[in-house]
């Protein structure tokens, strides 16, 4: 997990007084020394939707006045990268951001690029229609979306690390999670988007899809604490801040599966408790409930259910932190240790962070580290399951 | 009114591509408004065109940075009065040159004497993040050096020359000489107006003004 740097980036970003390097780049040409206001932007692995950035470039000689004279440059995709130039053996740039342009302004003899990532094309194409419904029956929630992103979103269906559009790697290692724990899904769609489609899979799995900084899309399923965790001290963050939010308070989880479109029916229904959580805050329930994808089996519902609860059953905090760049090759996903005396936190715990937002303008990210993904590792115990008579079917 | 081309022989001009146009004029009786053109030699085409005054007794030196928006060959350069006070002015013209320069460099080098508040300073693009604990994590961009050179008693020909580097944005080679070594910085004149805009009194043929350059 991680961008692979070198041990010379990662020292860079520990320096104090840094000249970085930063790179604009429209359809592959150059244009970083045009750049007024470098693009701030976010990624998030709580939902599916596509990052937006916006770039400030000087106009003043009119170089950009193409986009409007010849509209077919419009569409350009441009990516941004952020590195250090070594002595020796030049710039090491990291790439930060890859979207489509999609609206131009020109104001003062400036050119102004809004850009969307792919995330934003996966809402520009549907999947199936109501007279002939796209339907998937006991398949891995993995094929799905394969099928999904590659039949549907015009993605690339290469299978390996060659794919320009899904990080291949992270992606098996999300199929291989639910192949091993038999985790098997049947869809039905009449004319959803594609992207609506990615992120009511990525809901029912408990899983994370989004675009990274080289443009690919990774998908996750987080399991257990990273080992490739960094520590974040009070010599690191200019800003803490600590939200405990009881809106996703859940203790009681349910989840129905086996939907017969048909008949509108749901064959299927389990839950999962958690007493204490239930005796502290009283009942909190929440239903897991979707009528274009769901589980085929007990057994994955249950597991769901239970794997919401384990990670909803108290308040859920949320840390933000800001920091200079000091881990700008870190992906969502990975484990942070915060300390920070003042609050009595000390680095014995790490959490996930699901949420960056990079300002390349001014040299700063936060980090949103939600507690309910930060999860203990749960691990589906199927001895247990058959015994309990929580199946109301 | 009255008119006279000059033979100095101008080949060929560009759209695109900036000149000089320079001279002096006398006039010895009489005095007003004076036009100048750069015409087609059947003078049926006028590419360029301005004016400039004259006073009784006085030279005026003209230098401006001119451009045109059509080709053209074999072009002269037309001189007439426009409203003198009274006919039978007598004016005598030196020194017309027209140059097809780049930048004002072409216009010769310009000498000035800064007061000794003239600052120079190397100001820097960068972002300064202080950590909770303390720390600074400094970004430094990029940098740029940036003069103000205060100048006084600045004929009005090299002010005018000066104002019009500001007008067309030249590119300009500030070298400072001192204590017997050379530095010269490729900049821009940064003035928010033309920078020699005021007169020294009691003169009238000397201006003053801050010079404020940035290297790029």
């Amino acid at each position: 997990m991680g961008y692979a740097v070198s041990s010379w980036f990662y020292e860079q970003q520990q320096s104090k007084r840094i000249s970085p390097v930063k790179r604009f780049y429209v359809g592959g040409s150059d244009f970083s020394t045009r750049v007024l206001t470098w693009p701030k932007f976010s990624r998030t692995g709580a939902d599916i939707i596509a990052s937006r950035a916006t770039v400030v470039l000087d106009n003043a000689d009119g170089l950009f006045n193409f986009f409007h004279e010849r509209l077919w440059t419009f569409p350009d995709t441009c990516s941004a990268k952020w590195g250090y130039n070594h002595p020796t053996s030049g710039d090491e740039l990291l790439p930060l951001f890859s979207g489509d342009i999609k609206e131009v302004e020109y104001t003062e003899k400036q050119c102004k690029l809004h850009l969307r990532d792919r995330f934003w094309g996966l809402t520009e194409k549907k999947v199936g229609d109501s007279d002939i419904t796209a339907t998937y029956s006991h398949r891995l929630p993995s094929d799905i979306a394969w099928s999904l992103c590659t039949c549907y979103g015009e993605l690339s269906s290469v299978l390996s690390s060659n794919n320009p559009h899904i990080d291949y790697a992270t992606f098996n290692e999300w199929s291989l999670q639910f192949s091993t724990d038999s985790v098997l899904m049947s869809a039905r769609y009449d004319g959803i988007k594609v992207a609506e489609a990615l992120r009511k899979l990525a809901d029912m799995t408990d899983s994370a899809i989004w675009q990274d900084g080289d443009g690919k899309l990774y998908f996750k399923r987080f399991t257990e604490p990273s080992s490739l965790d960094f520590v974040v001290t009070r010599n690191e963050m200019t800003d803490l801040k600590i939200k405990i939010d009881g809106l996703y308070l859940v203790n009681k989880a349910w989840v129905y599966g086996n939907y017969s479109a048909e008949s509108n029916y749901w064959q299927l229904n389990c839950y999962e408790t958690d007493t204490t959580g239930v005796n502290t805050y009283g009942l909190h329930e929440f239903v897991w409930k979707d009528e274009n994808c769901w589980f085929v089996n007990s057994a994955s519902a249950l597991n769901m259910a239970q794997r919401k609860v384990r990670v909803l059953k108290y308040p859920p905090k949320k840390f933000i932190v800001e920091t200079p760049v000091i881990g700008i090759h870190r992906q969502l996903g990975e484990t942070i240790r915060l300390v920070e005396s003042f609050y009595s936190i000390n680095s014995g715990t790490g959490w996930r962070f699901d949420e960056i937002e990079i300002d390349m303008d001014k040299g700063l990210c936060t980090y949103s580290m939600n507690e309910a993904i930060a999860g203990v590792a749960f691990f589906l115990d199927i001895d247990s399951l058959d015994v309990e008579d929580r199946f109301l079917l | 009114m009255s008119y006279f081309n000059h033979s100095l022989p101008i080949s060929a001009v560009y759209p695109g591509s900036r000149y000089s146009v320079e001279f002096a004029l006398y006039c010895a009786s009489g005095q007003g408004n004076y036009g100048i053109s750069l015409t087609s030699s059947d003078q049926s085409l006028i590419y360029w065109q301005d004016s400039f005054s004259g006073r009784q007794g006085d030279w005026s030196e003209f230098k401006k940075y001119v451009s045109v928006n059509s080709y053209g060959v074999d072009l002269k350069l037309r001189f007439e009065d426009i409203d003198l006070t009274y006919m039978g002015t007598l004016s005598f013209l030196d020194s017309v040159r027209f140059s097809d320069a780049k930048d004002m460099v072409a216009l010769g080098v310009l000498q000035v004497y800064p007061d000794w508040e003239m600052k120079r300073f190397t100001k820097q693009n960068r972002n300064e993040h202080r950590t909770k604990g303390g720390k600074l994590y400094s970004y430094t961009w990029g940098q740029y050096n940036r003069f103000e050179v205060p100048v006084e008693y600045v004929s009005n020909s090299k002010a005018s020359i000066i104002n019009s580097w500001w007008s067309t944005d030249a590119l300009i080679y500030f070298k400072i000489y001192s204590g017997g070594v050379w530095e010269v910085n490729t900049c821009h004149l940064m003035n928010d107006s033309a920078p020699l805009p005021s007169l020294v009194r009691p003169y009238t043929n000397y201006r003053k003004g801050t010079l404020t350059l940035e290297t790029f």
